[in-house]
């Protein structure tokens, strides 16, 4: 009865011991968990940083694939678009729409099994929301001698936070209640420019607006005095593959071009 | 009849009837380009809405419809208050009420295309781009309104990037309550030297 119970008392170790090696070995078959964001969330013409949410017992990958694509309001979606087979990826929130990135995971033979494990598939969505606003960067309120131009640069915001600097689109601005001193009073613009346009542009997640003074009727401005004057209305255009158009408007500010001296002018609100 | 005459016969029934045909074809042929050159020289935008002739001026039909008809971006927002005075809210409502009706029958009076006609000119450096209007009245009448309107031209540049013209023309008209459009004068601004006066105001 001794023998046969240390012989069972063996086999249970054994069969313990057994247990663990193969508990260990589906530890090693750990597939990966999902997709890692830093940061979490995806802010307009800002950049996340992915990779595969991984255990510490992941089985060996031998590659991933990740692609991309976009989701647009009206429901159409662009075809999966390849981004790289590295261990991590970039996605860029350059308008605003919902980013999905697919991450598929290829795992490697792990020695003793017969095949390696199935590869898995995880989808991560981010919904990037529009631009609703500005603010002021620089320009307004500097001196600048009459016959030069000063740039004026806003930062593109939302919510009042500073969106990043990989906005897409065109600018474009409407000018209404347009008064020039000396002449009076001008029509509203349509929405301009309709093309791009070196002195009216988007680019870093900033909106770099050219001005200068018009000088017709300078002598009779008064110093100091109102030169000219208008609301100005600020928006991004951006295109779907399709052609269809969005906008993102991003309000309005009053802006004045004013003689501060007889050889000077500025730009305030 | 021998058979040479009957020959004969045969011949000049084929020659009479191809020589038909070859005139009707040619008359067929001649017929569309009549009538598209004479359509090039009646070059009359007639617009029902309007109680006034519109006459044929010197601008090319191209260039006239582009400026006369539906061309897109046409508005007519009210004035801004002048210094000085003030607007009741009646008034402010009035006008955007009748800002709203011409921008819809988007009027172009013949004169005004006239006074514009520069813009057309194959060496001109601003191209016409859209009506941009100011209404500067619409005193309340019995039945409807009367109406000052200020009417300029927004034009863009080679590149399609945008210039202001200066040049301005005053039209009056009455419109009644049915929505009906009457032409009742025009003139260029006092202050206009009919020159074509055009830039970028830097804004």
């Amino acid at each position: 009865m001794i023998w046969i119970y240390k012989i069972s008392r063996y086999d249970t170790y054994t069969v313990l011991f057994v247990l663990l090696l193969i508990s260990l070995n589906l530890s090693a078959f750990a597939a990966v968990l999902g997709i890692t964001s830093t940061p979490v969330e995806l802010l307009l013409g800002n950049s996340i940083y992915c990779i595969p949410n991984l255990t510490g017992n992941t089985s060996p990958i031998s590659s991933t694939i990740w692609s991309q694509r976009k989701i647009f309001s009206n429901g159409s979606a662009t075809p999966w678009q390849v981004l790289g087979n590295e261990g991590q990826v970039v996605v860029y929130g350059e308008v605003p729409v919902t980013y999905e990135l697919k991450l598929v995971t290829i795992y490697s033979s792990i020695p003793g099994m017969p095949t390696p494990p199935s590869p898995t598939t995880h989808i991560r969505a981010w919904s990037v929301m529009e631009a609703n606003g500005v603010r002021d960067e620089s320009g307004f309120n500097q001196e600048i001698p009459i016959g030069n131009s000063l740039e004026l640069v806003y930062w593109v915001q939302r919510g009042n936070q500073d969106c990043g600097p990989y906005i897409s689109g065109m600018a474009q601005e409407r000018l209404t209640n347009r008064f020039l001193t000396g002449y009076g009073q001008l029509p509203s613009t349509s929405w301009i420019p309709q093309y791009p346009s070196p002195t009216f542009r988007l680019g870093g997640g900033r909106i770099w607006d050219e001005h200068s003074a018009d000088t017709t009727y300078w002598n009779i401005v008064p110093t100091p005095g109102i030169i000219s004057s208008a609301i100005q209305e600020l928006r991004i255009a951006w295109d779907d593959p399709w052609s269809n158009h969005y906008y993102q408007n991003l309000g309005s500010k009053q802006i004045v071009h004013r003689k501060v001296s007889s050889t000077n002018w500025q730009v305030t609100h | 009849m021998t058979s040479r005459n009957r020959i004969l016969v045969i011949i000049t029934g084929v020659l009479v009837v191809a020589g038909g045909i070859l005139s009707v074809s040619t008359f067929s042929m001649a017929a569309p380009r009549q009538k598209n050159a004479k359509s090039a020289d009646s070059v009359i935008i007639q617009d029902p809405r309007f109680n006034f002739p519109v006459a044929p001026t010197t601008m090319t039909t191209e260039a006239h419809s582009r400026m006369a008809l539906g061309f897109a971006g046409y508005t007519v927002e009210p004035a801004m208050v002048e210094p000085g005075k003030a607007r009741s809210v009646a008034e402010q409502q009035d006008l955007e009420k009748v800002a709203e009706i011409l921008t819809r029958l988007a009027p172009v009076p013949t004169q005004r295309l006239a006074y514009f006609d520069w813009l057309n000119r194959p060496d001109s450096a601003v191209r016409f781009k859209s009506w941009g209007c100011l209404l500067q009245e619409a005193k309340p009448i019995n039945g409807g309104w009367e109406v000052r309107l200020t009417a300029m031209a927004r034009g863009t540049d080679a590149q399609g990037q945008h210039i202001d013209i200066f040049n301005r023309f005053l039209e009056e008209y009455t419109l009644n309550d049915a929505g009906e459009l009457h032409f009742v004068r025009c003139s260029a601004h006092p202050d206009d030297n009919a020159k074509p006066r055009f830039g970028r105001t830097g804004l």
